[in-house]
C-alpha cells in the first residue's frame, strides 16, 4: 500500500458513495439541516424567543398546543417551539462538528506520534489512550459541570476527552504498519527529521481511514451530545439555550401535559442522526472492497 | 497464556492508578477554593465550619505528596466522604444505586448479545435480499433514535395506556423485600417471592430493552459485515469445495473469526451504554447512577459525583480487562 494508493482509495470511496441512494438521502438531510442552521434566525417567526429570551408576547401567550400559527406549539413560558427547534439546530450541529474535528485532530496527531516515535512516547500515549477510552463522557461532563458550571463548552470538552482516544488508537495501529513501508525507510535513510517523517509520510496515510471512521461515528457523537445535554436540561431551572437535548430534558418534566415540548426537538434529533447514519453506512460499506464484490453467491 | 493474563491484569491495575490521578486533578483544579466546592458551595452560619471540614477531608493543609497519598488511601479504602444531597456516607448511596444500574445493564446485555448475533447471522446469510434491506433500514432507524427520546415516548405511551411501570420496585414491596445482595431480581428469587420478582421484572424490562437497542443493532451490523466478508475468504471457499455442509462451515469456521471481535465490541459498547443507562433511568424514574448524577448536579454534590465517576470508571476498567481476557481465550493470536 503506497501513499498514492491510499489517497486514491479514499477518493474513490467518496465517488462510489455518490452513486448510492442512501448516501444522497443522508447528504440531503444534513444539507437541509445545515441550511436551517445557517438561515435560522432570519427565517423563523420569533428569533428572540428562539434564542431563549422570554418576551412579553410569549409570557401572555403561555403554553399552547401545536396549531397553524405555532406549528410545534409553544413551551411552558410561551416561546414558539418552531423557532427554538430551528435555532437549536445550530447548537446541536455545531457541538457535534466541534467534537468530531477536535477529537480527530488530537487523536490523529497523538496516534501517529505514538506509532512512529516509539519508546517512551509510545508507552505514555498508549497508556493515555487506554485510560481515556474507558472514561464515560457523561461522568466527566457531570464533574466539570459542578466545578465550572454547566455549559456547552463542558459538554464539548468532556466528549473530546473521551473520543480522541478512539481515533488515536486507530491512528496508532495504522501508523505502526505504515512505518515499516519502504518510502518511510528511504526518507529516514535520507536523513529526514523524525517529526518531518511523521507528519509528511505517516499522517497523510493514516488520516483517510481515521476520517472515514469519524464519519461512521458522527451519529453516535450527536446522540451522546444530546444525552448529556438532556441530563443538564433536566436539572436546569430555566432553559434558555435552545439545544435539542436540553429542550427534551427540560420538557421531560411536563411530558404528560405539554408533550410537544419534548417531541419536536426529539424528532429533529432523529432526523439528524438518521442523516449521519445513512452517510456513515454507505462510507463504511463502500470502503470495504470485499463487500462491494457482486460475485456469485457461494454462501 | 498465563503470562498474558498476568500482564493484562497488571495493566488494568495501573489504569486504576491513572484514574485516581484524573480524579485528583478533577478535585483540585476546581477554580477558586476546592474545599468550597467539595463542601457543596455552602452558605449561612455553618459555612465556615463546613469548609474547614472539607479542607481537613481533602488534606489541603498538607504538602502535595501527602495530599495525593491521602486521596489514594481514602479512595481505595472506600472512605469517600459524606454526600451533601443524601446526607449519608457516599459509599452507601453509591453502592445502592450502582447495583440498580448494573442490574439494568446486565439484563440489557443478556438480551442484546444473543439477539444481535442471531440477527447478524440471519442477515448475512440473506444479504442483498429484500428482507436484508428491510432489516437494514429498521436497524438504521433504531440506531438513530436517541434512546432517551425513545424511552420518553414509551413512558408517554404507558401513561396514556394507564400503565405505569416506573420506578425500580412497587412501593408496597420495597419494605417487604429482604436485601441479600442488593439486586432485587436475585433477592426476590432467593426468598421465593415470585410476586415481587414479577413486579421487579415488569419494571426492569422496558428500560433494559431501550438500552439494549444500541448494542443489539451494532452487534448485528458488525456480524453481518464481518460474516459477509468472511464468506469470500479462501478457507470458506475450500470448505465449500470439500463438500462440508453450510451449517458446519458457518458454525465452525466462519463464525469463529467473528466471535472474539463481538466480545470486544460488546465491551466497548458498555461504556456508551452507561451514558444511556444514566439517562434512561431518569426517564423511567428508577434509582441508579442517573439519579445520583441528577441529584449531584442539582445540589453541587461534588463528593458524590466524584465517587460515582470513580466507581463507574472502575467497573469499565474491570469489564474491559475481562473482555480482553475472554478474547484471548477465544482467539489465542491476540497480543498486548
Amino acid at each position: 500500500m503506497s501513499q498514492r494508493h491510499t489517497d486514491i482509495r479514499g477518493r474513490n470511496t467518496l465517488q462510489r458513495c455518490w452513486r448510492r441512494v442512501d448516501f444522497k438521502v443522508g447528504i440531503a438531510i444534513l444539507a437541509s439541516l445545515a441550511l436551517i442552521a445557517i438561515l435560522g434566525p432570519r427565517v423563523v417567526p420569533y428569533p428572540e424567543e428562539g434564542e431563549g429570551i422570554v418576551t412579553d408576547a410569549a409570557r401572555l401567550r403561555g403554553p399552547q398546543p401545536p396549531s397553524m400559527k405555532y406549528l410545534f406549539g409553544t413551551d411552558v413560558v410561551g416561546r414558539d417551539m418552531l423557532s427554538r427547534v430551528f435555532i437549536g439546530s445550530r447548537y446541536s450541529l455545531l457541538q457535534t462538528t466541534i467534537v468530531v474535528f477536535g477529537s480527530l485532530l488530537l487523536g490523529i496527531v497523538l496516534g501517529v506520534l505514538a506509532g512512529y516515535l516509539r519508546g517512551i512516547y509510545e508507552a505514555a500515549i498508549n497508556y493515555a489512550i487506554e485510560l481515556f477510552i474507558l472514561l464515560p463522557p457523561v461522568m466527566i461532563a457531570a464533574a466539570l459541570s459542578v466545578v465550572i458550571g454547566p455549559s456547552i463548552y463542558t459538554v464539548v470538552a468532556s466528549l473530546i476527552m473521551t473520543w480522541w482516544a478512539w481515533y488515536a488508537r486507530i491512528a496508532y495501529i495504522m501508523s505502526r504498519q505504515i512505518r515499516e513501508f519502504d518510502f518511510v525507510k528511504v526518507s529516514e535513510a535520507l536523513g529526514s527529521r523524525r517529526i518531518y517523517v511523521a507528519f509528511r509520510h505517516i499522517l497523510p496515510n493514516v488520516a483517510p481511514t481515521v476520517i472515514m471512521q469519524s464519519i461512521v461515528d458522527s451519529s453516535s457523537i450527536l446522540l451522546e451530545v444530546a444525552a448529556i445535554n438532556f441530563l443538564i436540561g433536566s436539572v436546569s431551572t430555566s432553559l434558555d439555550a435552545p439545544e435539542w437535548g436540553m429542550m427534551i430534558g427540560y420538557g421531560f418534566r411536563y411530558v404528560t401535559t405539554y408533550w410537544w415540548m419534548s417531541l419536536f426537538p426529539g424528532f429533529f434529533l432523529v432526523i439528524a442522526a438518521l442523516g449521519f447514519i445513512l452517510i456513515g453506512d454507505s462510507v463504511s460499506e463502500e470502503s470495504s472492497p470485499n463487500l462491494r464484490k457482486r460475485w456469485t453467491r457461494w454462501f | 497464556m498465563t503470562k498474558y493474563y498476568i500482564k493484562r491484569t497488571l495493566f488494568g491495575a495501573s489504569l486504576i492508578l491513572g484514574l485516581l490521578v484524573i480524579i485528583y486533578l478533577l478535585v483540585y483544579i476546581a477554580p477558586g477554593n476546592p474545599a468550597y466546592v467539595w463542601a457543596g458551595r455552602p452558605r449561612g452560619p455553618k459555612a465556615v465550619e463546613a469548609i474547614k471540614q472539607a479542607e481537613k477531608e481533602l488534606g489541603l493543609d498538607q504538602p502535595l505528596y501527602v495530599q495525593i497519598a491521602l486521596l489514594t488511601a481514602r479512595f481505595l479504602t472506600g472512605d469517600w466522604g459524606v454526600s451533601i444531597a443524601f446526607k449519608q456516607p457516599v459509599l452507601a448511596v453509591v453502592a445502592r444505586s450502582f447495583k440498580a444500574t448494573i442490574e439494568l445493564l446486565t439484563l440489557s446485555y443478556i438480551l442484546a448479545i444473543p439477539l444481535g448475533l442471531m440477527l447478524g447471522i440471519f442477515t448475512a446469510l440473506r444479504r442483498g435480499s429484500s428482507i436484508d434491506m428491510v432489516l437494514k433500514i429498521t436497524s438504521s432507524i433504531f440506531i438513530s433514535i436517541p434512546r432517551f427520546w425513545f424511552a420518553l415516548i414509551l413512558v408517554l405511551v404507558f401513561y396514556l395506556a394507564g400503565l405505569q411501570p416506573l420506578g425500580r420496585i412497587d412501593p408496597r414491596f420495597s419494605i417487604e423485600i429482604k436485601e441479600v445482595t442488593g439486586f432485587y431480581t436475585v433477592d426476590s428469587a432467593l426468598t421465593f417471592r415470585l410476586d415481587i420478582l414479577l413486579d421487579v421484572l415488569v419494571r426492569l424490562t422496558p428500560p433494559a430493552l431501550v438500552i439494549a437497542v444500541y448494542p443489539l443493532f451494532s452487534i448485528a451490523r458488525y456480524v453481518r459485515y464481518s460474516l459477509s466478508e468472511r464468506f469470500y475468504e479462501d478457507y470458506v471457499m475450500e470448505a465449500i469445495s470439500l463438500g462440508i455442509s453450510r451449517q458446519a462451515i458457518l458454525a465452525r469456521y466462519a463464525l469463529r473469526g467473528t466471535i472474539p471481535a463481538v466480545v470486544q465490541l460488546a465491551g466497548m459498547n458498555f461504556v456508551y451504554s452507561f451514558v444511556e443507562a444514566a439517562v434512561v433511568e431518569i426517564i423511567f424514574m428508577r434509582e441508579g447512577v442517573g439519579r445520583i448524577l441528577l441529584e449531584g448536579l442539582l445540589r453541587s454534590d461534588y463528593p458524590l459525583i466524584v465517587a460515582v465517576f470513580f466507581v463507574v470508571s472502575l467497573t469499565l476498567v474491570i469489564v474491559n480487562t475481562a473482555t480482553d481476557v475472554i478474547q484471548k481465550k477465544l482467539d489465542p493470536r491476540v497480543k498486548i
